[in-house]
C-alpha cells in the first residue's frame, strides 16, 4: 500500500507583489510504499522542507494531488498515524522536555494512560531521560533535536517525516538514531528522510529521491543510483596485453595493469568483453558493474539540472 | 481541549505575567484598605458611622470595583496580545499544524483555552477585590456577578481582536496596536453624534454610524453593567449583541483567514 502518493505535485509561493514567485515544487510524482526508509536528497532550496510542508498542510498545494493515507492533507484525520521533526523547529519552549511529549501526546488526542505509557520509553530511546523535567529553553541543540525526534514519535506513527533528524547531534547519537530508524523501520513503519549526510541516507534508506530545483532529478534504490549504468570493473591480469573494445560493443574508458573500465552500449555485452579477453588468454578474477558513492552520483545528478537519468 | 488549557496555564507562570496581576490586586487591596480608613477617620467629623457611609455609597464602591476589573482586563489583553503570533512564529507553527487537528478547531480550542486561562486569572483577582470589600467594609452584593459576567465578555471581545490582528500579522505589536487603536475609535465615537451635527454630511453621518454600530461597545457594555447591578431599567441593549456579534463574526472571520494560510 502506498503510505504517500503526491502526483504532479507543484507548489508555487507567490509573493505579494507578482514579481518573484518562487517554484518549491514542480511537478513532483512520488509513491512511498509501507515499511520502506525513504531517503530525500537535494541541494538547499530544492524544496525538501516544502514538499513535508505540503504532505501535512501546513503548505497549501499550488496543483496535483497529495494522498497521506489515503487521505487529502485538507483532512486532519489524515495525520492521526504521522510523526513529524520539523527543520529548525521551536518548540514550546516553556515546556519541559516531558512537558513537550505530554503536550504533543494531547494534540494528537491520546489519553493520558496512552501517554504515561510512552514517554520514559522514548525519553531513554533519545537518551534525555536525566533531562526530562529541564525547561527546553535550557536545552543544548542537540538535545533540542533528540527531544524532537522523541515526540516526533509520542504517539507510535506509522509514518515518520524526519527534516534532518541528526542535524546537531553528535556522532556516536548520529549512529544510534540510525539503529533506531532501522528498527523502526522493520517493525513496518515508514520513514521519510530528509538529509545533507549522505552517508547517512545511504546506510539507511531503501529507496531514494534526488530533488533538485523542485524536480525529482533522479529516484531509485541506493543500488541502483550508485551503480553506473553499463558501466563494469574487470579485474584480471592485462599487463602489455593490447585490449582494444569493438565500437559495437562499447568502449575503454580506463586500463591498468590489473584493472580495465568499459561502458557497453547495453548490460548484456559485458559477455562479449568476457569472451574477447578470453581469446586473448587474459585471466580475469573478477567483474562488477562499477560503483560510486551515493555522493558522486548527488554531486553529478544535481550539477546537470534538468537532466533526467533512469 | 484539556492539554491547551494545561499549556496556557503553564504558560502563564513562565511568562511570569501572573506576577503583574498580583502586584495590581495588591494595590487594589490596600486603596481598598485606605478607603475604610477614611471611613472610619469621618466618622467622628460628620457624625455617620463608617457602615452607614458604605451604605451611601455601595454604588460608587461597586463602580470601584467594575473599574479595578476593567484594568484587570486590560492587563490580560496586553498579556494574551502574543500568544497566537508566538504560536505561529517559523518552526512552531508546524509544530501545531502538524497536529491531527483541523486549523480552526486548533485556534477555537486555543483561543478558549486563552479565555478561560486569562478570565480565570481576571476573576480570582476581582474576587480578592470582593473579599477585600466583605472584610474591611464588611459590603458584599451580589451584584458584583454581573460585573464578573460582563468582563468576561469584555476580554472576549479583545481577545477575537488581538488574535485576529495576531493571525493577519503575526506580529505581537501589531496585534497590541490594532487592540489600541479599536479603543481610540471608540473614544472618537463618543463624540460622534456632535460630529454628526457639527460637519452635517452624508457620507460622514453614514460612515460614522456605519463604523459605531460595527465596533464593540465596550463603554456602553460598561453602563449596561451598572445598570444591572443598580437594578435599574435598561434603555438598549443593543450595545450588548451588536458587540457579541462583532466578537462572534470577527472570530470566524479569523478561522477562515487561518484556514488558508502558508506557514
Ligand atoms: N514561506 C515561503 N515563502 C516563499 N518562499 C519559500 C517559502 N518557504 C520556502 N520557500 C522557497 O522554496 C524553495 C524551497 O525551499 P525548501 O525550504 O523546501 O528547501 P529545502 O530543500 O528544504 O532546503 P534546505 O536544504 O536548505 O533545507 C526555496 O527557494 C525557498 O526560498
Ligand atoms: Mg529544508
Amino acid at each position: 500500500m502506498n503510505i504517500v502518493e503526491t502526483h504532479e505535485l507543484t507548489k508555487v509561493f507567490q509573493p505579494r507583489r507578482k514579481k518573484g514567485a518562487v517554484v518549491a515544487l514542480d511537478g513532483v510524482s512520488l509513491a512511498i510504499q509501507q515499511g520502506e526508509i525513504f531517503g530525500l536528497l537535494g541541494p538547499n532550496g530544492a524544496g525538501k522542507t516544502t514538499f513535508f510542508k505540503v504532505l501535512l498542510g501546513i503548505t497549501k498545494i499550488t496543483q496535483g494531488d497529495v494522498l497521506l493515507f489515503g487521505l487529502p492533507p485538507d483532512d486532519p484525520q489524515s495525520r492521526q498515524k504521522v510523526g513529524y521533526l520539523p527543520e529548525s523547529h521551536r518548540f514550546p519552549d516553556h515546556l519541559t522536555g516531558l512537558g513537550l511529549l505530554e503536550f504533543t501526546g494531547r494534540l494528537c488526542g491520546m489519553t493520558t494512560s496512552e501517554i504515561d505509557a510512552r514517554t520514559d520509553g522514548l525519553l531513554e530511546l533519545v537518551d534525555m531521560d536525566k533531562w526530562a523535567n529541564v525547561k527546553i529553553k535550557r536545552y543544548s541543540k542537540g538535545m533540542l533535536q533528540r527531544i524532537g525526534l522523541a515526540q516526533s514519535m509520542i504517539s507510535d506513527p506509522d509514518l515518520l517525516l524526519l527534516d534532518e533528524p541528526t542535524d546537531g547531534i553528535d556522532p556516536v547519537g548520529k549512529v544510534e538514531i540510525r539503529d533506531v530508524l532501522i528498527r523502526i523501520r522493520n517493525e513496518g513503519k515508514t520513514i521519510i528522510l530528509n538529509s545533507h549526510l549522505l552517508s547517512e541516507v545511504e546506510s539507511a534508506a531503501d529507496r531514494v529521491a534526488i530533488l533538485s530545483r523542485g524536480k525529482v532529478a533522479r529516484i531509485g534504490t541506493v543500488d541502483e543510483l550508485t551503480s553506473r549504468k553499463s558501466q563494469f570493473e574487470i579485474e584480471g591480469d592485462f599487463a602489455s596485453k593490447l585490449v582494444s573494445i569493438p565500437e559495437e560493443i562499447g568502449r575503454k574508458l580506463s586500463i591498468s595493469s590489473n584493472r580495465l573500465i568499459v561502458e557497453l552500449v547495453e548490460d548484456s555485452k559485458i559477455n562479449n568483453v568476457i569472451d574477447l579477453l578470453r581469446s586473448k588468454r587474459i585471466s580475469i578474477r573478477a567483474v562488477q558493474p562499477l560503483k560510486v558513492s551515493l555522493e558522486q552520483s548527488f554531486i553529478e545528478t544535481v550539477t546537470q539540472p534538468g537532466e533526467k537519468k533512469a | 481541549m484539556r492539554g491547551l488549557i494545561r499549556d496556557s496555564v503553564v504558560e502563564l507562570f513562565d511568562r511570569k505575567v501572573i506576577y503583574v496581576f498580583g502586584v495590581v490586586t495588591l494595590i487594589a487591596v490596600g486603596i481598598i484598605g485606605l478607603l475604610r480608613s477614611a471611613e472610619v477617620r469621618l466618622e467622628g467629623q460628620i457624625g455617620m458611622d463608617a457602615d452607614s457611609m458604605t451604605e451611601m455609597f455601595s454604588d460608587q464602591l461597586l463602580s470601584g470595583q467594575s473599574l479595578f476589573m476593567s484594568i484587570l482586563v486590560f492587563l490580560a489583553v496586553m498579556a494574551v496580545a502574543g500568544l497566537i503570533p508566538n504560536m505561529l512564529v517559523k518552526g512552531r507553527a508546524d509544530f501545531y499544524l502538524s497536529k491531527p487537528i483541523s486549523r480552526s478547531a486548533l485556534l477555537l480550542r486555543k483561543l478558549i483555552s486563552i479565555w478561560i486561562v486569562y478570565g480565570g486569572v481576571v476573576i480570582a483577582c476581582g474576587l480578592i477585590g470582593v473579599v477585600a470589600f466583605a472584610l474591611f467594609n464588611s459590603f458584599f452584593s451580589w451584584g458584583v456577578l454581573w460585573i464578573f459576567l460582563f468582563k468576561m465578555l469584555g476580554l472576549l471581545i479583545w481577545l477575537s481582536i488581538v488574535v485576529f490582528a495576531g493571525v493577519l500579522s503575526g506580529s505581537t505589536s501589531v496585534s497590541i496596536m490594532s487592540a489600541f487603536s479599536v479603543y481610540v475609535l471608540q473614544r472618537i465615537l463618543e463624540w460622534r453624534e456632535m460630529m454628526i451635527e457639527f460637519l452635517d454630511s452624508q457620507a460622514v453621518t453614514f460612515s460614522l454610524n456605519l463604523v459605531y454600530y460595527i465596533l464593540p461597545k465596550n463603554d456602553e457594555l460598561s453602563d449596561i453593567t451598572m445598570r444591572l447591578v443598580e437594578q435599574k431599567p435598561i434603555l438598549s441593549w443593543m450595545p450588548l449583541w451588536s458587540s457579541i456579534l462583532f466578537a462572534v463574526g470577527l472570530i470566524y472571520i479569523t478561522t477562515l483567514l487561518f484556514k488558508h494560510r502558508d506557514y
